[in-house]
């Protein structure tokens, strides 16, 4: 039962699956899930990130601790709420708490969360150690377990990786702001330091984790892992089996439920929902068994966990226990899985902290075992980041720690007292002899069997008066016996009792296959209360009423199993207990069981005898029974021994009265029993006898055996000896070399120490493995940061290589140098080298940074000054030559070749006297040079003239220097030669100019004089002073002699506007141009002022000219101008070369040419030559005498229409007779010219119209003539016909001869038969009709109506005509329909002669409109119809249509 | 049109075929073109348009013709003065003469 089944198993508090038994699940608010968030520093920024991103309907409550300002009102609240569509409150105490609100703490508060209401505190701490994170975090854990979600977001320090270890130990989810993303990484790079992150990620990508993970069965449903066990059992075991042969971690003695949620759990991160798919991503990702492991095994130790637990310690075991012992005794303890070494320490402190209050000093030893080997490592180093210190008092920190930067380490002494070994407690043999043993919180999370077997390990291990803590909610299960109880509360227990050998079971069996427990043949389970069949039941009563006190043992005789009262035949002896049979049986019953049991073995029957026990002085018969059990499943050749009193046995057989021969009998029986009996001792004598012999011999060679064994032993023992003693040198040996290699690390520390230079080394995966304090100045490094990769570093300097370089080291095992800038400005150079260890592999990579700051900014400089210096002289634009002590050319510039003509490469290395064919070669320069070589000199500006051959005569400045160098370096000599060729000429040329402006200015005719400001005073005006004036300044103003004097003193009686003119220049820096009467003199300048730039800026110029005289020519020539302008007429002149010179308004319109266009152009091309106006030849006529020309010509104007003018041209001559030109004076005769023509026109159309009428009343009279009846009716038709042809002239009249239309010709030759009525009815378009056809038109309806007045419809008063006429097809093609339809008149009948009116109208009208007339006489009267074209393009439909007569 | 009716009357009357009378320049055209004729009497305008092409078909058909018109010889084309001008207005008489005239007066 308590024998443990010998599998491996892992066992430690590190490795342990974190659940907090403590947790109650009745306060799990299952309802509302909550974020707990901690931030400070920046975290306003991370909070409004996260927030933006986080759905407002996730069901989630957010629970804000911030590090606010204890002394004003936050307006935290009001600040998120602007991020966030969810309700967000500040906290007040006993505020319940609902999904999807935002909570935020007051100021100067301690907020923590229980049972669905958030509580409000007052901090306990003071004002700067508080950590309101942890406090918020820890609360969160106990009160929501496994659902507790925490973030950590951006701050200083390392509030809340205290709080996240609780949050973690439940089995909550940690979310940490990426430290990159983090204004101030303190705070996430803290919970990282201590590995509780379970997502690094910026804030913005929290919601999308959280919202994935609220949905996980995991946190949906948090007890799920129970009620699915038997489901997922078998895959479990899978996982476990997986995890085993994967790493080597055996969980299978862990609690199932624990397991099942911790899976789940991970489930709920790699967002799968089944477990067979988790098995088989476990399988298939390498990464994830470490992780599930690592999730499995979750370190939830720390400094003085439960600090009343160990107060009690010191106060009621560690106290009496360093009272009781004397300096210089040892004290041993036990730390099973020790975790990273916290307990274990802890408990080194407690006993230093207890023996220096005693004044005493032990050798402590206490032994801290764990199974992972990376825990023990980190233990051993004792280095702890500052969180996990903060809970110490301050003296405890100071007394036991070392603090390392961010970190602190337990000191020296204290590591001293701790040992650290790879050990497992199921598995490896325990220590032994100890007098404390504390394994707390480690046996919950084992299964009961496991757990007792420890206890019982426990037991062992410890002294008498041990003592054993365990964790606040473990037991010690069915060994409480074994232990007495110090502190109930605080499970601490003294060992009590002796050593209990066989109830522990070392697992000796390593890795053996799973044994069953039915092979453990001393513990049967017949007493257990399994629950048995009724038979069963009946079958026990039985045996406990009826059947005989019985024994059972083994073929060694050690009693198995007792049943019913053996107490009369065996007896326990005093000392310790036994099972051995025969050391149990009562006095006379030794014997004969003895021989019984031997026989019954032997011959394997059942053997009967009776014996007589010895009870006090009594004597009781008893039959007793040995029977050997079948061997079978259950029984390995058990004997069962069986007692029954004689009396019992007597009763049985029978009741006889007694009689002598039954008393012979009997006695006789007795006697053959005890001869029996006797042969019997004396073959068991013999045989014993036999037995003994060769026991005795067998002791004897038993006893050789020892005695060699011995001689073995003591050989062992020297060898054990001396080798002890090499294990001594050995060790001395090791600790000088272990002092020796302390040396040389502090060498080496101070070495790279003092020489600053920074120097890392990582390893093959680029992980820090060691830094030099100097490596702080380009990387964020604490000393836990050891381990990490690299690439999670932020890095102070600008190196994007850094990491490839890494690698191209590790695979090329190159050295790289590179220059990098850190982000302070300074430059380092980055060597990288391969690590080689001794044996020559290569470990990782060496990285040093020197700083090369001071280098590269020598070399920057120099380099910069080369660069300044060469662009000096390339770009000046003097030529510069440098020469050595020798007169060789060392280097020229750009200016020196392009000057002297002289390339650069045929001048390097030659004698300067050489260059240009020995154009420098003269003595000037010769002597020149000889002095600066010779005596250290310089000179400045030397003026040297010479003819070079190649490029001419020059003028030169010359420079020298010589530069003298360091190191004994020959010197140079410099020489800069400045052209002054042309400056020379420019300073002649100035000089000359001067002179010739000085001339100017006293020959020109025009006034001219400087003046200069004399500023007013408080009585005084200002004035202004003549400093110069010209000698034409008299000429113009009739004052001369001004110089000195001033404008007030030349001239008193000028107006004061004089003085504003001149200031006003001055003031303003613009000229001015004037004219004014100089009253003094009565004459009108003109005047141009403009300002001087002299140095006060207070002189002006004055250029003048007396205008008097143009003055009043000029009023004249403005009224003449003013004629010119404007007439009508064209006023022009020419010169005597025929130009214009001048060209009026007049004649731009006549010509329409604008005078700039003519003016100083020859006149013949705007005048048309070519026709009868040669300007030539009239100034020629003018040279002979004539005075003035007069003609009238055709000309073009510019538009290219003729115009008709009428011109007189006037020479100009000048006073000496000479003629200079012409006036000319044209007007427009154009309308004159063409009224004149078209009269002609006239004249002639009416001739010929007269003659065409004539014709046609010739034609009239011919043909009335010819069919006359009689002379009246001849005389009446023609003169009708005359009067219609004359009504149709008259409309051609109005239509002045260009035609007609339609509808007047209708009505006009209607009209006189219309006699007043409306006798007609006209309907029709409108149809233009050139005059021919109108007059054509009018004959043939005077012909129709004259018809229908004397036989038709006419002539009835109640007759009409109805006249209509209409256009169809399009205008290409249009039609005239004209109907002329009688009615109403005397029935017609066709007329037998056809008189000149019908062949008027179906010949002429027909021919004429070159359409078809017909005349139709039916009954009902006349029709006429007419269908003619029109002529294609005359009309336009639309046209016609629009005029329709109304 | 009342004109050229009256000069077909007079044509007649003194004992001349008319074969064609026409009243617009395409009509004239055609028939100049390819009418047996002697003689052509050509009002100058036909219409409103001058009747000069139909004249150059005529001569050059060498078919003998002559103007009508009230202009007079120089309301003529210029290649036209020489030819024979019947000036309106005219009665039989001067028709006759002037028939005679132009059939005497060898074409060319």
């Amino acid at each position: 039962m308590n024998v443990y089944d010998g599998k491996s198993a892992v066992v430690g508090k590190s490795t342990v699956p974190a659940v907090d038994e403590k947790s109650d699940p009745v306060s799990v608010t299952k309802a509302t899930l909550v974020v707990g968030i901690g931030a400070s520093a920046g975290g306003v920024e991370a909070l409004s990130k996260f927030f933006d991103a986080m759905p407002p309907d996730s069901g989630a409550a957010f629970v804000i601790v911030l590090h606010l300002d204890p002394t004003r009102e936050s307006q935290m609240a009001h600040v998120l709420s602007s991020y966030t569509k969810m309700t967000v409150v500040q906290v007040a105490d006993d505020m319940p708490i609902h999904a999807n609100s935002v909570y935020v703490i007051a100021p100067d508060k301690d907020l923590t969360v229980s049972k669905g209401l958030l509580q409000l505190a007052e901090p306990a701490e003071s004002r700067g150690h508080r950590h309101p994170v942890d406090v918020l975090f820890r609360s969160l854990a106990a009160d929501q377990g496994e659902r507790a979600i925490a973030i950590v977001l951006s701050g200083t320090g390392s509030n809340g990786t205290d709080g996240l270890k609780e949050v973690k130990a439940a089995g909550g989810l940690i979310l940490i702001q990426d430290p990159a993303s983090a204004k101030f990484d303190g705070m996430p790079r803290s919970a990282i330091a201590a590995g509780m992150a379970d997502h690094i990620v910026a804030p913005e990508a929290m919601p999308e984790i959280l919202v994935r993970y609220i949905n996980q069965e995991y946190i949906a449903d948090p007890h799920n892992g129970e009620t699915a066990d038997s489901i997922a059992q078998p895959t479990i075991d899978q996982i476990l089996t997986l995890l085993f042969t994967r790493t080597g971690n055996d969980f299978r003695n862990y609690r199932r439920s624990t397991l099942q949620r911790r899976i789940q759990r991970r489930l709920g991160l790699k967002n799968i929902d089944m477990l067979s798919d988790y098995l088989n991503d476990l399988r298939a990702n390498a990464e994830e068994a470490p992780l599930l492991v690592k999730d499995l095994l979750i370190n939830v130790t720390s400094f003085f966990r439960d600090a009343e637990a160990w107060k009690t310690l010191a106060t009621l075991v560690i106290a009496p226990l360093v009272g009781g012992r004397d300096t210089g005794a040892s004290i041993r303890a036990w730390v099973p899985g020790c975790s990273t070494g916290e307990e274990a320490y802890t408990l080194a402190m407690l006993i230093s902290e207890q023996a220096i209050a005693a004044g005493k000093k032990f050798d402590v030893k206490i032994f801290a075992t764990d199974a992972r080997e990376d825990n023990l490592k980190t233990a051993r180093d004792g280095i702890y980041p500052a969180a996990a210190v903060t809970g110490l008092s301050s003296t405890r920190q100071r007394q036991f720690f070392d603090k390392l930067d961010a970190s602190y380490q337990v000191k020296k002494e204290i590591r001293g007292m701790v040992v650290f070994a790879p050990q497992n407690l199921l598995r490896d043999p325990p220590f032994s002899h100890l007098d404390l043993v504390s394994c707390r919180n480690l046996l919950i999370y084992l299964e009961p069997e496991a757990q007792q077997s420890i206890i019982a390990l426990f037991h062992f291990s410890l002294e008498e008066d041990g003592t054993l803590l365990l964790g606040n909610t473990e037991t010690l299960g069915r060994h409480e016996a074994m232990f007495e109880i110090i502190s109930k509360k605080w499970r601490i227990f003294r060992r009590a009792g002796p050593a209990r050998l066989e109830i522990i079971n070392f697992p000796v069996l390593r890795g053996t296959a799973h044994l069953s427990k039915n092979s453990d043949v001393t513990t049967p389970h017949l007493t257990n209360g399994i629950s048995a069949p009724a038979g069963d039941i009946a079958r026990r009563a039985l045996l406990e009423h009826f059947a005989p006190a019985a024994v059972l043992i083994d073929r060694n005789c050690r009693v198995v199993y007792f049943h019913g009262s053996t107490g009369n035949y065996l007896e326990q002896p005093t000392g310790e207990p036994s099972k051995d049979l025969f050391l149990l049986t009562r006095d006379g019953l030794t014997g004969k069981l003895r021989t019984a049991v031997r026989t019954a073995i032997a011959e394997n029957r059942n053997i009967q005898v009776s014996v007589n026990i010895k009870h006090g002085t009594t004597l009781s018969p008893v039959q007793v029974t040995v029977s050997p059990l079948a061997a079978g499943a259950n029984a390995h050749g058990h004997i069962l021994i069986s007692f029954a009193p004689e009396t019992m046995v007597n009763a049985l057989a029978g009741n006889g009265a007694p009689s002598n021969q039954v008393a012979d009998t009997t006695l006789q029986d007795e006697l053959k029993a005890l001869r029996n009996e006797l042969q019997n001792t004396i073959e068991h004598l013999e045989t014993t006898n036999e037995e003994l012999k060769a026991s005795n011999e067998e002791a004897t060679s038993m006893n050789e055996e020892l005695q060699s064994t011995n001689e073995e032993l003591e050989t062992s023992k020297e060898e054990m000896q001396s080798f002890n003693e090499e294990l001594h040198t050995v060790n001395s040996q090791l600790q000088h070399k272990v002092r020796e290699l302390e040396d040389g690390a502090n060498d080496l520390t101070n070495l790279l120490a003092g020489t600053e230079s920074a120097t890392l080394f990582v390893d093959g995966k680029l992980c820090v493995k060691w830094f030099s304090p100097g490596t702080r100045e380009l990387f964020d490094f604490i000393i836990s940061d050891i381990g990490r990769p690299l690439s999670h570093f932020a890095r102070k300097f600008d190196d994007e290589k850094l990491l490839p370089d890494a690698e191209r080291v590790l695979s090329t095992l190159v050295v790289l140098e590179a220059e990098i800038k850190a982000a302070d400005g300074r430059w380092f150079l980055r060597r990288m080298l391969p690590y080689r260890t001794l044996d020559n592999r290569i470990a990782g990579v060496v990285i040093t940074f020197i700083d090369v700051t001071a280098h590269k900014k020598s070399t920057d400089a120099s380099n910069e000054a080369r660069i300044y210096a060469q662009a000096i002289i390339e770009t000046i634009r003097q030529p510069l030559l440098v020469l050595d002590e020798t007169m060789h050319v060392v280097s020229t510039n750009t200016s020196f070749q392009t000057m002297f003509e002289v390339g650069e490469s045929e001048a390097i290395g030659k004698l300067v006297f050489d260059l240009a064919k020995g154009d420098w070669n003269f003595p000037k320069l010769r002597n020149l040079l000889s002095l600066l070589v010779g005596e250290n000199q310089h000179f400045n500006d030397i003026e040297i003239e010479h003819e070079f051959g190649s490029v001419g005569h020059l003028c030169m400045l010359v420079n020298g220097r010589k530069l003298v160098r360091g190191n004994g370096r020959p010197s140079l000599v410099l020489i800069a030669i400045e052209d002054i060729t042309h400056r020379k000429i420019a300073e002649s040329a100035l000089r000359e100019s001067d002179e010739q402006y000085r001339d100017l200015f006293n020959s020109i005719d025009e006034g001219f004089c400087v003046l200069e400001k004399i500023d007013g005073t408080a009585t005084t005006p200002i004035d202004f002073r003549f400093v110069e004036a010209n000698p034409a300044f008299e000429k113009q103003t009739g004052t001369g002699n001004v110089l000195g004097k001033t404008i007030r003193e030349t001239f008193p009686f000028e107006p004061e506007d004089w003085y504003t003119i001149h200031d006003h220049v001055l003031n303003t820096r613009q000229p001015i141009r004037h004219e004014r009467k100089l009253e003094s003199a009565g004459r009108i300048l003109e005047l141009y002022e403009f300002p001087l730039n002299n140095a006060k800026q207070n002189r002006l110029a004055v250029i003048f000219q007396d205008i008097t005289q143009r003055k009043s020519a000029a009023e004249v020539g403005l009224k003449l101008s003013a004629l010119v302008g404007s007439s009508d007429d064209m006023i022009a002149s020419i010169d005597a070369e025929g130009n214009f010179t001048s060209w009026n308004a007049g004649a731009e319109r006549m010509f329409g040419y604008k005078a700039e266009e003519v003016l100083s152009k020859q006149s013949s091309v705007y005048m048309s030559p070519g026709r009868n106006f040669f300007i030539g030849d009239i100034l020629d006529e003018f040279k002979n005498g004539r005075t003035n020309v007069h003609v009238e010509a055709e000309r073009i104007r510019k538009d290219g229409s003729p115009v008709w003018v009428s011109a007189t041209v006037s020479p100009l001559i000048e006073k000496d007779g000479k003629i200079v030109g012409a006036s000319i004076i044209a007007r427009d005769i154009s309308q004159r010219r063409s009224a004149e023509a078209h009269r002609e026109i006239l004249v002639a159309e009416l001739n010929h119209r007269v003659k065409n009428t004539l014709a046609i009343v010739s034609a009239i009279a011919s043909q009335t003539l010819t069919g006359a009846v009689s002379v009246k009716a001849a005389n009446e038709a023609f003169s009708s016909r005359l009067f219609a042809l004359s009504r149709a002239h008259d409309l051609l009249m109005h239509g002045n001869w260009s035609g007609t239309d339609l509808t007047s010709v209708v009505s006009t030759t209607i009209e006189p038969h219309n006699s007043g009525q409306s006798r007609f009815r006209v309907e029709g378009a409108y149809v233009p009709l050139q005059p021919a056809l109108a007059v054509t038109f009018s004959l043939a309806l005077h012909e129709l109506c004259t018809n229908a007045a004397k036989y038709g419809a006419l002539s009835v008063p109640e007759g009409s005509v109805h006249i209509a006429w209409h256009i169809h097809g399009d205008i290409r093609d249009a039609r005239l329909q004209l109907t002329w339809t009688e009615s109403g008149g005397p029935p017609v009948v066709e007329p037998t002669r056809k008189g000149f009116g019908s062949r008027l109208i179906q010949k002429a009208l027909a021919m004429e409109l070159a359409g078809e007339v017909r005349v139709l006489y039916e009954s009902s009267g006349v029709v006429c119809t007419i269908n003619a074209p029109l002529p294609a393009g005359h009309l336009k439909v639309e046209a016609i249509n629009a005029k329709v007569p109304q | 049109m009342l004109l050229a009716m009256n000069l077909e009357d007079m044509l007649q009357e003194l004992g001349h075929e008319v074969v064609a009378v026409a009243s617009r320049i395409p009509q004239a055209l055609a028939i100049a073109a390819d009418a047996e004729i002697d003689l052509a009497i050509l009002d100058v305008n036909l219409s409103g348009a001058f009747s000069f092409p139909v004249a150059d078909v005529l001569r050059k058909r060498g078919i003998l013709f002559m103007f009508a018109t009230g202009y007079g010889s120089h309301g003529l084309k210029e290649t036209f003065r020489t030819d024979l001008v019947l000036a309106k207005p005219y009665g039989i008489r001067e028709l006759e003469k002037a028939i005679t005239h132009v059939v005497s007066v060898p074409a060319g």
